[in-house]
């Protein structure tokens, strides 16, 4: 959060024409104070986790700035979710996409919950395993450190046995 | 006369710490395997790294006594404190490999919040964390709800001094009469609750069209975040990531149950029904939840959010349980919280969060008990003050039994909260000097000291270090409920000071006894 309350951070100020999406980002939604409340936007993200089932043909989607914690969730149809190929987790980049969409600060159709409504969700990038690789020197460390702490409890035992 | 540290008692302590950290490095194989489940390479080496080095660390502690010690209570509570923070530092060294962190400062951060229950987190990009990382997240959380000495207690680690370190860790109530039936009770109790728990929400998200393992993991980490009150949740969204309000009624339930006293458990199992009723302490939270509940509502009523029923019993009754039970999961944004709630209910919230639930439960928190206590006792004042200076006033109150209420309890009940309320002012004064908001940053400091995990948004990713120490202080005092850290830090500085008038002194006890030496000289002893 900005250092004071209320700092709509990063909001654009949204399209007078109601047929054009706003751009933002998912940071500035995160931040908005109300000013692109129920305007139609449009930004990027990658698509994350699961899909959630929702009312009959629609499904909710994660979608986060890349490397960090703004996320939100996008309200979608069935055949919108079905363009996604890949969803990011560990090891795993998901399909970056493009949501066109009308944002709610706090959605009356979902209980007050900060939404996007999709109209058009298109993919601009395939996602791909991004694996992180195992790191040789800390395995070898751990074997040292355990075969130290075995040389330890040796010596314990032997220094109990002595005093004993 | 404060109780002073030896520096014979230094190997002990240190000891203890050793056995314990080895039961530490014990559980981190835990995560390990998790990882070896989900084919995470990277995070199974770390892990096994981290076992490693948590392993040998408790050895060299351990190797500081040879022969038999036996503990007395100073060094029992100096190692209750302590071993939080040995723990804290552990715990945060795979997280801070995991390159999801910033520093090893902000792994040592959420590790403390772990452990403490709290729930605050300065991680980056949750979503694509490893899920042995999320395990351990929530291992250390489920340690730390249950206590880390109930784990020593329950292993027959300690015995001598189990009771000094049982309450050194803000329980004071044995539920049954042994301490160590007591800690099996409590374990009995928790595992059928994670059980249900896991099942129940694994069962929704599977309907929710989870794949059947990723269901079962967020089933049991919500179900220990919950039961444990400690709302570390495995997405960035929260309980928001769900959207399933059969999700979050029995997540409500879950925090409820772990709100509660354990004692009462065993009542209920009595079948006791009518004793758990008469309690103080259950009387009190329902007053107290109800009470912010309806304040909340009217709080709400004055601004443009949450204005229809639907939402407002679904995001504002959640909310003020998760705060009255000091939990911090969150089915609003940080930025709802910040721009849309009206100031009179962040208010609500963080009064709620400040008393917390039940004594002998995983809550942070005053505790509805103290509340209770301190309301009998301004009722007895108050009584006291019209009659004669010679009438014996007195009152008593139910828990378990009939008990009266005497001026050691109505002290420590105060002593506790004025503690706590201590904590509460200077974070928020910090939170100010640092350029936040006031309210922001009392909400901020009470959430914190209170561990409970809901944030305005001051807790994240690059917030001053000052800040960050002072929560992470908070919250290490506040699970302790503050008394035996003080404790601990006076009798340290105790023993550093120049003892004057202790007989016990070695250095006065020596000259006491060459002052009894039958002496030559004809002049007085204490004059030469």
């Amino acid at each position: 959060m900005s250092k004071h309350l209320a700092a709509p951070a990063g909001a654009l100020t949204p399209s007078n024409n109601a047929n054009v999406p706003t751009a933002t980002t998912i940071a500035a939604l995160d931040k908005s104070s109300g000013t692109l409340n129920n305007h139609l936007v449009s930004f990027s993200g990658e698509a994350i986790g699961d899909v959630v089932n929702a009312e009959p043909g629609y499904k909710w989607v994660t979608v986060a700035d890349t490397g960090d914690n703004n996320a939100i969730s996008v309200y979608m149809t069935d055949q919108e979710v079905a363009q996604i190929h890949d969803f990011g987790f560990y090891g795993q980049s998901g399909d970056l996409i493009t949501v066109d969409g009308i944002f709610n600060l706090s959605c009356r159709q979902h209980d007050g919950l900060t939404d996007v409504h999709a109209t058009t969700v298109s993919v601009s990038s395939v996602g791909h395993a991004d694996p992180a690789v195992p790191s040789m020197t800390m395995l070898v460390l751990a074997l040292a450190l355990i075969l130290v702490a075995i040389l330890i409890g040796v010596v314990h035992h032997l220094l109990r046995e002595r005093n004993m | 006369m404060w109780a002073r540290f030896h520096r014979r008692d230094i190997p002990v302590i240190l000891h203890y710490i050793g056995l314990l950290v080895i039961v530490l490095a014990a559980l981190e194989l835990v995560p390990l395997a998790t990882a070896l489940i989900f084919g995470e390479w990277e995070a199974a080496v770390r892990y096994f790294f981290s076992a490693g080095l948590t392993f040998a660390f408790g050895m060299a502690l351990r190797i500081t006594v040879t022969g038999d010690c036996s503990m007395d209570k100073r060094q029992a509570v100096a190692i209750t404190v302590l071993i939080w923070v040995v723990f804290a530092l552990l715990g945060a060294v795979p997280l801070a490999l995991s390159g999801h962190y910033c520093s090893y400062f902000d792994a040592v951060f959420d590790s403390i919040s772990s452990l403490t229950d709290t729930g605050l987190s300065l991680i980056n990009d949750l979503d694509h964390m490893a899920n042995a990382d999320d395990t351990w997240r929530f291992a250390m959380q489920f340690i730390g709800g249950q206590g880390v000495v109930l784990i020593a207690l329950s292993l027959g680690i300690f015995t001598k001094a189990g009771s000094s370190l049982y309450s050194a860790e803000g329980r004071d109530e044995s539920i049954v009469p042994n301490i160590k039936s007591t800690a099996r009770f409590i374990w009995r109790v928790s595992g059928v609750m994670v059980l249900f728990g896991t099942v129940i929400l694994m069962f929704i998200c599977l309907f929710l069209g989870f794949k059947p393992l990723d269901a079962f993991f967020n089933g049991l980490w919500i179900t220990i975040g919950a039961y444990d009150t400690g709302g570390l949740a495995p997405h960035a969204l929260s309980l928001m990531y769900y959207h399933s309000w059969p999700f979050e009624i029995v997540t409500m339930m879950l925090m409820l149950f772990g709100a509660t006293n354990f004692i009462l458990y065993a009542q209920i199992g009595k079948g006791f029904w009518r004793q758990v009723v008469k309690d103080i302490e259950v009387r009190t939270l329902a007053l107290w939840m109800l009470g912010m509940l309806a304040l909340f509502v009217l709080a709400m009523m004055g601004g443009n959010f949450l204005t229809d029923v639907s939402g407002l019993v679904r995001r504002g009754v959640f909310t003020v349980i998760s705060a009255a039970t000091s939990t911090g999961f969150t089915v609003l944004s940080t930025n709802q919280m910040a721009t849309l709630m009206t100031s009179g209910a962040l208010f609500v919230i963080a009064i709620a969060m400040a008393i917390g639930g039940s004594s002998g439960s995983t809550v942070g928190g005053i505790k509805a008990m103290r509340i209770g206590i301190i309301a009998k006792s301004v009722a007895l004042k108050v009584k006291a003050f019209l009659l004669p200076s010679s009438a014996l006033v007195r009152t008593d109150y139910y828990h378990i039994n009939r008990r009266k209420l005497s001026p050691e309890l109505m002290m420590s009940a105060m002593v506790v909260s004025i503690l706590y309320v201590i904590s509460f002012v200077i974070g928020s004064f910090v939170g100010i000097a640092c350029g936040y908001d006031g309210l922001a940053s009392a909400f901020e400091s009470i959430s914190a000291a209170a561990n409970n995990g809901l944030s305005t948004g001051i807790t994240a990713v690059g917030m001053p270090p000052v800040l960050e120490l002072t929560y992470m202080l908070q919250m290490w005092l506040g699970r302790l409920e503050f008394l035996s850290v003080l404790a601990i830090i006076t009798g340290f500085i105790a023993s550093f000071k120049r003892r004057r008038n202790n007989p016990l002194a070695p250095v006065h006890r020596r000259r006491a006894e060459k002052a009894a030496l039958p002496q030559n000289s004809d002049q007085p002893a204490g004059m030469r």
